[in-house]
């Protein structure tokens, strides 16, 4: 009998919160929108891209590491985060976009933006047990 | 200089160390990234920390309030690690401890050292609520293998006379924050660091501000010894 293998178990990113398209290869700016709640203008300037991007319907990441590695840690946060707050889409994008006094008043978006996602990627792994590390 | 629109400009203050890295438009963006980004988070913590480093340096006499505690103390680990290992402590920093990500900063302006500490608690409700996402947490339990002489950081803050909002600066540092994101060294790691290294205790207290009732305790670890020099653990759950 064969046995299901799903990439995701093997660390594939799952895209809970459904920012990347099927290829992973583009975001929906759209939808990062609605997750962050920001205004195209203040969302093309955290992500330095042109304003004229949040009127397409994808944007493609292979043309800009910076963006990509952005776009990705923050998709890679949002799925670790999301089965830590017991797969509750809601609360996920609350802790998502909330000042955090965890993070020093920053929200994971933003921290994500700025370049430093795999700190908050390491903090959500630990807390997951999945790394090996010290609750404080 | 005014940097081309749409180019990328990166700064490194001299008297500093602090840099700044980022995108703009147009002057009216540099000036917007100096006050959001630089202006505001990391020169405020920096002028700050040094404004009280200052004053402790210039202060008087002050008195110290200590505590032995022998009572066991509890501590929460993920993923296999032992609570005893300072690794983390040493590479992240903590509430009262300077560690990698603070450590050039504290070095060149306060001239501190890096140091190492185990952080516990005095009850396991205690751990579980500063850990926060608990439920997948080894609980331990540390029996000291002598007595600890404490310092009682809150009180010792609300006397101290040389900086008043001592206890304050104190209460607004995170416990069980991710300190690798903080580069410059924060009040409670300043003046604790200032402690360990001009007295000789083993460590402090501080109430919780997650669980009424309940205490924070570092221990300071010194150079070349482990935690195991001064707990024996044991695991709670299995």
């Amino acid at each position: 009998m064969s046995v299901t293998v799903k990439a995701s178990d093997y660390g594939a990113v799952q895209n809970h919160l459904g920012l990347l398209n099927v290829q992973r290869n583009a975001f929906y700016p759209n939808r990062l929108l609605d997750i962050t709640g920001e205004t195209p203008t203040v969302a093309s300037k955290k992500l330095n891209i042109p304003r004229a991007s949040f009127y397409k319907e994808e944007v493609s990441l292979k043309r800009d590491k910076i963006l990509e590695k952005k776009i990705k840690e923050f998709v890679m946060v949002g799925d670790l985060a999301f089965d830590l707050l017991n797969q509750n889409k809601n609360e996920t994008i609350i802790w998502l976009t909330s000042p955090n006094t965890e993070f020093f008043g920053d929200s994971p978006f933003e921290i994500c933006l700025r370049g430093d996602g795999k700190k908050i990627i390491q903090w959500l792994l630990i807390r997951l047990g999945k790394e090996p590390g010290v609750a404080f | 200089m005014v940097p081309k629109k749409g180019g990328r400009i990166r700064v490194r203050s001299v008297s500093t160390g602090l840099s700044l890295d980022g995108y703009m438009e147009d002057i009216k963006d540099l000036t917007n990234l100096f006050e959001n980004k630089w202006q505001t988070k990391q020169r405020t913590d920096l002028q700050h920390s040094l404004t009280v480093y200052r004053a402790i340096l210039s202060s008087g006499k002050f008195r110290i309030y200590t505590k032995t505690i022998r009572s066991n103390l509890y501590r929460l680990t993920f993923g296999g690690c032992s609570p005893l290992d300072i690794a983390g402590s040493l590479a992240d920093g903590g509430r009262f401890n300077i560690g990698g990500a603070q450590g050039a900063v504290a070095n060149r302006f306060f001239k501190m050292g890096k140091g190492a500490y185990i952080y516990c608690a005095t009850s396991i409700p205690c751990a579980e609520a500063e850990t926060q996402f608990a439920r997948n947490a080894d609980i331990y339990q540390l029996r000291p293998k002598k007595p600890l002489k404490l310092i009682n950081l809150e009180k010792t803050a609300m006397n101290y006379p040389g900086y008043s909002n001592l206890k304050k600066d104190i209460d607004m540092s995170p416990m069980s924050a991710k300190w690798d994101l903080q580069t410059v060294p924060l009040v409670s790691q300043i003046f604790v660091t200032y402690l360990r290294d001009n007295f000789n205790f083993d460590g402090v207290y501080y109430p919780s501000t997650k669980y009424e009732g309940c205490k924070n305790i570092a221990v300071f670890i010194p150079k070349g010894k482990t935690g195991a020099h001064f707990f024996k653990k044991e695991k709670l759950n299995h």
